[in-house]
C-alpha cells in the first residue's frame, strides 16, 4: 500500500512536471508559477463537488477548464511581457492566487477545505483507482505530446523559443501559439489538481505555493527541459529519493536547491536533456532511430 | 498620524530599496535576474548578529556583515553567473532560485529554524513631535539608507568606474572594446549589491528584534516586483519604485487587510502596472 | 510590378529614419537598396517585411495593401526574408530549421498545426535545399554550431523554403570573406529568373554584379534609382559616399 502512495504522488509530479515543460521546455517560456493552476483545479473541483454537488467527471472536466481559462489570461499577459519579467510576473499570480485561497472565506480560508470521495459508475474510489486513472492521464499525455513534437505545433514552439522575430518571418503567429501553450499547460495543471484534490480528500493553501512550483521546476529542469523523458525521470528522481533515503526528508529543500545551481551549470540541459553526457552515452550504448 | 504613517512607508521603502538594489543593478549589466540577492538579506542578518554578539558593536557588525555578505557575492558570480554569460536567460534565473532555496535552508540546518532575538541598544533617541513619535531604529534606518545611496550615487555618476558601468549597461561588448574591464564591474556590483542587502536585513532584524531562516521570502518577492516596477537596471528607478511601494503598503496595507495581505499589494502594483506599461515605470529605453 | 512602395515615411520619435520614398520592383528582378549608413535602408526592408508599420504612405503587394499586417501574415503573402544579424532556431538542427518554413500554411487556424511535420514530401522537399545551398551532411548538425558562411546559406535555405514569390535579404554578405561573397553571387545566380530578389547590401562588388537595378537612399531619401552602370555613375550617389568618407577623415 505504501508503494501505491509514493507511485500516486510521483505520478501526480510526472503530471504537473510534463505540463509545464510544454511552456517553459518547448515554448522556452519561464512560469515559476505552475502550482497555481494545480491549486486552481484543485479548490475548482473541491467548491463543484461539495458545495454544488457535480459528480467527478464533470467536476473533473471544468477544473481543467477553469485553470485552462486563467492560464489563457497568463498567456494573453506573457505576450505583453518581456522574457524575464515573466518569470516574476508568474511568481506574483502564484503568490496573488494562494494569497486568495488562504484568506477568502469562501476557500475554507487558512483551514482549508474538505473534498469528497467520489462515486463513479457505483464505484467508491480507492488509492488504486487514483493510480490508475493518473497513470491513464500520464500515458495519454505522453501520447499526446508525441504528437506535439512532430507537428508544426512543436515546430512552431520550437521558433518561439529560439527567436520569436524569425518565427514570425515564416508565418507563425507567436502570440496565438503562446497563448495555446499555455492554456493546454494548465489545462493538464487543472485535472491533475483535480484528482489531487479527491486523493487528499483535504486542500489547504499551502499546497500550491512558490515552494511547490519550484519543486515542479526543478522535476523539469534537473530531468531536462524540452524533452518527454526529462520532465518524467526528473520527477521520478526527486519524488523517490526523499522516500528511499528518509533522512534526506528534512533536507528536502536543500537538495532541491543545490541540484539546481549544480545542474544549471554543469548540465543546463538537463540529466537527460538533449545535449546531455548521459543521454548522449545511452544513444551511443543503444542507437537511436532518426525521426527523418 | 499621517506623518507618522507617511515616515514609516519611507522605512519600509528603505528597505526594500536597499534589499531591490543591488539585483536591479546586476540586471543593469549582466541582463540577469539574481533572486539570491535577497538571500543575502538573510545571510546579512545572521552574519550581523553573530558580529554583534562577539563584539557588542552596532558598527563593526554593520561593516562585517556588510563586507562578508559582499565577498560571498564575489564568489557566487565568479563561480556561477559568470560562466553561464554565453546560455540562455532561463539557467541563470533557474541557478538563482536553487541558490536562494539552498541558502535559506543552509542557514535553517546551521542556525535552527526558531526565531532568534536580535536586541540592540540603538544609540539614536526617540524624536517626538505632536503628531508623530519617530522610534531611533527608524532614523537609523533612513540615515543609513541615505548615506548607503549616497555613496551608491557618487559612485555611479561621478567616478570612471560609474562611468564604466553606465557603459557597460547600455552594451557590454563595446565597453569591453573601449577597455573596460566587465569582470571587475561585475564583481564590484556583486559585492556591493550584496553588501546593501546584508545592511537591510540587520537593520531589519534589529526593528523587529526577530531573525529566521525565511526572512528573506517576503523581500524576494517584493524585490522582484520593485526591480521590475522601477526599469530593470535602474538603480535610482528602483529606489523611487521601493518608497512607492512602501508607501502604499503603509497606507493601503491597513484599509484592504481584510481580504487580502498586505504583501500581496506588492504585486498586485507589479501585475497592474505591468499591463498598462509593460516595460516598467521608469525603464530605460531599450 | 510585383511591389510598389508609395510616399513610404518612418519616423522614431522626431527622426524620420526613411522619408518620401517611392519605388518599384518588377517581377523576378533582382533588386538593390543601398546607402551609406544610417541612410534608412533596414527601416524601409523592415517595413516592408511587416517588422514596422509606416508613419505615412504604403507597400502594395500585386496592387494590394500589405503595409499595415504583421510579419506572419506578410510571410503567407509570399514574402520570404532572411536578418542582418542571422535569426536562426540555434538550438534545433539544420534540417528542421528548414522543414519548419514548410508549416506556412498550417501554423494558421486551430488545427492544421496538429498535423505531421515530417512528411516524406517535407523530407525531399528540405533535401532538394539542402542541395542548393550546398549543406549538404549537415542535415544533422545543431545550427548553433555551424560556421557563419553556413549559418548565412542555412537562413537563406529557411527562407526559400517557403517557397516566396519575393525573397528579401538583409546584408547577406556582411563580414563574410572575398571568396564567401563570390560564393554567394554564384548561389544567387542560381536563383535568378524563378523569383524576385529584394537586396539590402553594402559590398559594392556583389551589387554591381548581380542586380538589375537599384535604388539609392541617403539620410532617409531617394537619391538614384537605376540600372547599376548609371548608379555608378551617379554624381549625387558618389557624393554620398565620398561625403561620408571625407567627414570620417576630419
Amino acid at each position: 500500500m505504501y508503494e501505491v502512495v509514493v507511485a500516486i504522488n510521483i505520478g501526480i509530479f510526472i503530471l504537473l512536471s510534463l505540463s509545464l515543460n510544454i511552456v517553459t521546455g518547448y515554448a522556452g517560456q519561464p512560469n515559476i508559477g505552475h502550482a497555481a493552476f494545480f491549486g486552481i483545479g484543485a479548490y475548482t473541483s473541491a467548491i463543484l463537488t461539495s458545495k454544488i454537488g457535480f459528480n467527478f467527471l464533470i467536476s473533473l472536466f471544468l477544473s481543467g477548464i477553469i485553470a485552462g481559462i486563467v492560464g489563457m489570461i497568463l498567456g494573453m499577459i506573457s505576450i505583453r511581457v518581456r522574457e524575464d519579467f515573466l518569470a516574476i510576473t508568474t511568481i506574483g499570480i502564484n503568490f496573488v492566487v494562494v494569497a486568495i485561497f488562504r484568506y477568502s472565506p469562501f476557500f475554507g480560508g487558512s483551514f482549508g477545505m474538505a473534498v469528497p470521495t467520489p462515486t463513479v459508475f457505483g464505484i467508491e474510489f480507492n488509492n488504486y483507482t487514483y493510480l490508475s486513472l493518473i497513470y491513464l492521464f500520464i500515458v495519454l499525455i505522453i501520447l499526446f505530446l508525441r504528437k506535439i513534437e512532430n507537428s508544426w505545433f512543436g515546430m512552431a514552439l520550437g521558433g518561439i523559443r529560439n527567436n520569436e522575430e524569425a518565427a514570425e518571418s515564416i508565418g507563425i503567429n507567436v502570440k496565438k501559439f503562446k497563448i495555446v501553450a499555455f492554456t493546454i499547460s494548465t489545462f493538464i495543471a487543472g485535472i491533475t489538481g483535480c484528482i489531487y484534490a479527491h486523493y487528499m480528500s483535504f486542500i489547504s493553501s499551502d499546497d500550491f505555493g512558490f515552494l511547490t512550483s519550484i519543486t515542479i521546476l526543478s522535476m523539469t529542469v534537473i530531468g531536462g527541459l524540452g524533452t518527454i523523458q526529462g520532465p518524467i525521470i526528473g520527477a521520478f528522481i526527486l519524488g523517490i529519493i526523499p522516500e528511499i533515503f528518509r533522512f534526506v526528508a528534512d533536507y528536502r529543500m536543500l537538495l532541491y536547491g543545490g541540484l539546481l545551481v549544480l545542474m544549471m551549470r554543469f548540465q543546463p540541459h538537463g540529466l537527460f536533456g538533449k545535449e546531455s553526457f548521459l543521454l548522449n552515452k545511452l544513444v551511443n550504448l543503444f542507437g537511436r532511430g532518426n525521426r527523418w | 498620524m499621517f506623518l507618522q504613517q507617511f515616515v514609516n512607508g519611507l522605512v519600509v521603502g528603505s528597505i526594500y530599496a536597499l534589499t531591490a538594489a543591488g539585483a536591479s543593478m546586476v540586471y543593469g549589466i549582466l541582463r540577469i535576474l539574481d533572486i539570491a540577492n535577497a538571500g543575502a538579506y538573510a545571510i546579512g542578518a545572521y552574519t550581523g548578529w553573530l558580529i554583534y554578539g562577539l563584539t557588542g558593536s552596532i558598527l563593526i557588525s554593520f561593516i562585517g556583515a556588510m563586507v562578508i555578505t559582499g565577498i560571498f557575492g564575489f564568489i557566487i558570480q565568479k563561480s556561477l553567473y559568470l560562466p553561464q554569460m554565453k546560455q540562455s536567460a532561463i539557467v541563470p534565473l533557474i541557478t538563482s532560485i536553487g541558490l536562494f532555496i539552498f541558502i535559506e535552508d543552509s542557514l535553517r540546518l546551521i542556525f535552527g529554524a526558531h526565531i532568534k532575538d536580535f536586541a540592540v541598544e540603538v544609540p539614536i533617541g526617540n524624536i517626538v513631535l505632536v503628531n508623530a513619535n519617530i522610534s531611533g531604529i527608524w532614523i537609523l534606518i533612513l540615515l543609513v539608507t541615505a548615506f548607503l545611496f549616497l555613496i551608491l550615487w557618487w559612485i555611479i555618476v561621478k567616478t570612471k568606474i560609474g562611468l564604466a558601468w553606465r557603459a557597460t549597461a547600455q552594451d557590454m561588448e563595446i565597453a569591453q572594446a573601449m577597455g573596460v574591464n566587465t569582470k571587475q564591474l561585475v564583481a564590484l556590483n556583486f559585492f556591493l549589491g550584496y553588501g546593501f542587502a546584508a545592511i537591510a536585513g540587520i537593520m531589519v532584524g534589529i526593528y523587529y528584534n526577530s531573525i529566521f531562516p525565511n526572512m528573506g521570502d517576503v523581500p524576494a518577492y517584493k524585490m522582484l516586483a520593485i526591480i521590475v516596477l522601477g526599469g530593470l537596471g535602474n538603480p535610482f528607478g528602483t529606489v523611487i519604485a521601493a518608497l512607492f511601494i512602501g508607501l502604499i503598503e503603509t497606507f493601503v496595507g491597513g484599509y484592504i487587510g481584510f481580504f487580502l495581505p498586505r504583501d500581496a499589494i506588492a504585486f498586485l502594483t507589479l501585475i497592474l502596472i505591468i499591463l498598462l506599461k509593460p516595460q516598467g515605470l521608469f525603464a530605460k529605453n531599450n | 510590378m510585383i511591389l510598389s512602395v508609395r510616399n513610404l515615411e518612418k519616423s522614431f520619435g522626431g527622426l524620420k529614419a526613411v522619408d518620401n520614398v517611392s519605388f518599384d520592383v518588377i517581377e523576378k528582378e533582382i533588386f538593390g537598396i543601398i546607402g551609406p549608413n544610417g541612410a534608412g535602408k533596414t527601416t524601409l526592408f523592415n517595413c516592408i517585411c511587416g517588422v514596422y508599420q509606416p508613419t505615412k504612405g504604403e507597400i502594395l503587394l500585386k496592387g494590394k495593401p500589405i503595409h499595415n499586417l504583421p510579419s506572419h501574415e506578410i510571410a503567407n503573402l509570399g514574402i520570404a526574408r532572411t536578418f542582418q544579424i542571422t535569426h536562426l532556431f540555434l538550438d534545433m538542427s539544420v534540417m528542421d530549421n528548414i522543414i519548419s518554413a514548410f508549416g506556412l500554411k498550417n501554423y494558421r487556424g486551430i488545427f492544421g498545426f496538429f498535423k505531421n511535420c515530417y512528411t516524406e514530401e517535407n523530407i525531399s522537399k528540405a533535401k532538394k535545399l539542402i542541395d542548393l545551398m550546398e549543406l549538404n551532411g549537415l542535415e544533422k548538425v545543431r545550427a548553433s554550431n555551424l560556421s557563419l558562411g553556413f549559418m548565412r546559406r542555412l537562413e537563406i535555405a529557411r527562407a526559400l523554403a517557403l517557397e516566396p514569390e519575393i525573397l528579401m535579404l538583409d546584408e547577406p554578405c556582411a563580414g563574410l570573406s572575398h571568396n564567401a561573397a563570390e560564393e554567394f553571387i554564384d548561389l544567387i545566380k542560381k536563383l535568378q529568373g524563378k523569383l524576385t530578389i529584394i537586396m539590402v547590401e553594402h559590398n559594392m562588388n556583389v551589387i554591381m554584379n548581380i542586380c538589375n537595378r537599384i535604388v539609392v537612399l541617403n539620410y532617409g531619401k531617394k537619391i538614384a534609382e537605376g540600372i547599376p552602370e548609371h548608379i555608378q555613375t551617379n554624381k549625387e550617389v558618389i557624393e554620398a559616399y565620398l561625403g561620408r568618407e571625407e567627414d570620417a577623415d576630419t
